[in-house]
């Protein structure tokens, strides 16, 4: 999933400063997950929104909805005449859904109240870890399912660089040398060899915005450009 | 069977010379009628046949059923003749408007020109044929009508032509257009009779207009998803449909929102409308059908796919999962094979049941050729092709599927796993599908398939994509017999 996290509350409070009337827009889908921009999360912020700013002697109003994905038409299209009288929308999607929201309603200004930190799994309650880094060349089958690009400070692929450390990496003792895995775990499966010939280099240039379609729809992708 | 109870008012969109026949129609048969003047009335619209909420300027309101009435817009063609508009050019509109004001004092000659912008038609000419005959009502003035094709076509018309002629009026058939100079005070023409160049002074020149569809269509078909044909009409060709009825239920076009009509034709059609309409309200109650396509909520990851793809709009989505509209389900199956979590079912055709078809086809042959046949076309040709005792070969294997878009890339698969020589998949023709593109999506996936074939080495001409009309049984036959040969 999308691992996203709240941002501070001052900092959301500054971006709606000078707005009397905002929407609040949450994510049912990954933020909910990861439980940073979900229905509850939504109140939550709204809740703080009302006090600090009654506390302030400047009182806000707010409206809100939690939709099932805010990267997807159909479901931005639900907030239709719901949010056109407001003087701002802060969205509690991933930085994908806020994008999205914001091109669907170009007119009002979008915040965003979250800070998307990566692609990850879910450790434990409320802890994620970064597994992806979607650099669209996946290189797993042949590290034994560890990524290289993600776990190694260097996104190295071929081999530790010098400051691997007894398991470690030189940046952090805590943190795991990826290399080290791959090897311990490519020896436990007898597939070492995996590792023996040198892996070409990435083609980072793919670092552009992307797009994918699907080989089944290619032909009616163009024909309906066409 | 289920009863369930629907709306049966009905809403009217566009307060034209349709719109309104259709909307008397509809009230003669005792159902509420609500006419919007202009498509543009109708802000938005949600819900599904019987049960429609429409947003209006005075909010919302239920409706059972939506009529499509809108009208065609005229645009005069004074670039087809190197004309502009000026005080003695001007279009048929303008001079229909001068002649009601009666504001014609002093005109001496009128030169109408038509049939050389565009292929004439009967409703352009019975405009001229009026025009005419209400300068004739005036005295001294000399009606001229300098035209490509008379197309008389209509009731009455011929009758119109002959009596401007009787009255005065004279008519130059000619091949090309005339030249008119640039202020419209000099015309000039090849005069087929006479073999030579002729001119003519007129007072005001009177240019055709062509009919080209509302523009509102766009917007209309896109609030009431449904497809807008490639001409901004509000209806696809479609055999298998009857005229008025669009792919969704509960959504009907009547008269001019689908094509050209006269009077006569706009009073047959309201009538048509309000039958289909009374056909579908009935009293209020209907049954609910059974064999429509249900969604598995616990599989759906309400992806929208279904939603996206489905041709009848009878797909919504509520809480975490997508739903289907029973009444508006056609059982195309299109849902289904799209489906990446295989959550749809198609109750008469489950993929249980087609797997143990594709199955079934290897009971007395080894490596037989699996063809998915879509009931609207193929497989009534191939039933037509054993009632000629056509010899179709016994390896063979006909599978009945409600539309090609049907055929699941799985079940194709599943057939050469199995060890068939040959898979087909049989639609219908382009354009013609009864599910609007359930042939082109089977057409997408074969290629896909193919290409996927081709990787893992299996010669992709084993798969065929072809498409036939149900009346085809020796077409049918042919391709039938040129593939099995080819395969086994």
């Amino acid at each position: 999933m999308i691992v996203a996290e709240r941002k501070p509350f001052d900092e959301i409070k500054s971006m709606v400063k000078d707005c009397k009337k905002v929407f609040t827009v949450g994510c049912s889908t990954c933020v909910a997950v990861c439980l940073a921009g979900g229905e509850k999360e939504v109140g939550i912020l709204n809740s703080e929104l009302e006090i600090a700013r009654n506390a302030d002697g400047n009182p806000i109003e707010i409206g809100t909805a939690t939709l099932q994905r805010q990267c997807d038409t159909e479901f931005l299209l639900e907030l239709k005449g719901k949010i056109e009288d407001y003087d701002a929308i802060i969205s509690m999607a991933c930085g994908a859904g806020i994008q999205f929201l914001a091109e669907h309603y170009p007119d009002i200004p979008v915040f965003p109240a979250v800070d998307t930190t990566s692609i990850g799994i879910n450790k434990d309650v409320g802890v994620y870890e970064e597994r992806c880094r979607a650099c669209g060349t996946c290189v797993l089958g042949m590290t034994g399912g560890i990524c290289p690009v993600t776990m190694c400070a260097k996104g190295l692929y071929n081999g530790p660089c010098g400051g691997t450390n007894l398991g470690s990496c030189e940046i952090n003792k805590d943190q795991a040398c990826a290399w080290f895995k791959i090897h311990e775990r490519l020896v436990k499966q007898d597939r070492l060899q995996n590792i023996m010939d040198v892996t070409p280099p990435n083609d980072w240039r793919n670092q552009i915005p992307r797009t994918t379609i699907q080989p089944a729809y290619k032909e009616r992708c163009e024909e309906q450009k066409a | 069977m289920t009863e369930i109870t629907i709306n049966t008012d009905v809403l009217v969109v566009g307060a034209t010379s349709i719109g309104l026949k259709v909307a008397e129609e509809v009230k003669n048969l005792d159902y509420n009628v609500e006419v919007l003047k202009s498509p543009q009335d109708l802000k938005g619209l949600k819900g599904f046949a019987g049960d429609f909420t429409a947003t209006l300027d005075s909010g919302e309101k239920k409706f059972g059923a939506i009529v499509t009435a809108t009208d065609f817009i005229t645009k005069p063609l004074f670039e087809s003749y190197n004309l502009s508009p000026n005080d003695k050019i001007i279009s048929q509109s303008d001079f229909e408007k001068l002649t009601e004001s009666d504001s014609l004092n002093g005109t001496k000659s009128v030169v109408f020109l038509a049939g050389f912008g565009q292929e004439g038609n009967p409703l352009v000419m019975k405009r001229v044929f009026k025009s005419v005959l209400d300068l004739c009502e005036l005295e001294d003035v000399n009606p001229y009508v300098f035209v490509n094709n008379l197309k008389v076509a209509s009731k009455g018309l011929e009758r119109l032509y002959k009596e401007g002629r009787d009255k005065g009026a004279i008519y130059f058939k000619l091949l090309e257009k005339p030249e008119i100079s640039e202020d419209g005070s000099k015309l000039v023409y090849m005069d087929q009779v006479m073999r030579s160049e002729m001119e003519l002074y007129p007072d005001l020149v009177v240019v055709e207009e062509e009919y080209v569809p509302c523009i509102d269509n766009t917007n209309l078909a896109c609030d009431l998803n449904i497809k807008i044909a490639k001409d901004g009409l509000l209806q696809m060709d479609n055999v298998h449909r009857f005229p008025v009825d669009t792919a969704r239920k509960g959504i009907f076009v009547a008269g001019t929102a689908r094509r050209l009509m006269n009077e006569d034709d706009i009073a047959t059609d309201s009538k048509v409308v309000a039958l289909k309409i009374k056909e579908f309200l009935g009293n209020g109650t209907i049954e609910v059908p059974q064999n429509v396509a249900v969604i598995d909520g616990d599989k759906c990851a309400i992806c929208l796919t279904c939603y996206r793809c489905c041709p009848h709009g009878a797909i919504y989505w509520q809480q975490d999962e997508a739903v289907v509209s029973a009444l508006d389900c056609q059982a195309c199956g299109n849902c289904a094979s799209e489906c990446p979590q295989d959550a749809i079912q198609l109750e008469d055709y489950k993929d249980s049941s087609i797997n143990s078809e594709i199955e079934k086809c290897f009971a007395d042959e080894k490596a037989p050729v699996v063809a998915f046949c879509c009931q609207n076309s193929a497989y009534e040709a191939l039933s037509m092709a054993s009632e000629f005792d056509f010899e179709i070969p016994e390896s063979f294997k006909p599978i009945k599927v409600p539309c090609a878009g049907k055929v699941d890339a799985d079940y194709i698969l599943k057939a050469f796993s199995k060890g068939a020589a040959g898979v087909a998949v049989l639609a219908c023709h382009p354009g013609n599908c009864k599910s609007e593109h359930g042939n082109t999506y089977a057409k997408w996936r074969v290629e896909d398939i193919k290409s996927k074939l081709e990787v893992i080495g299996v010669d992709k001409e084993r798969v065929l994509f072809s498409t036939v009309a149900s009346n085809m049984a020796s077409a049918l036959y042919g391709t039938v017999k040129d593939f099995v040969n080819k395969v086994k």
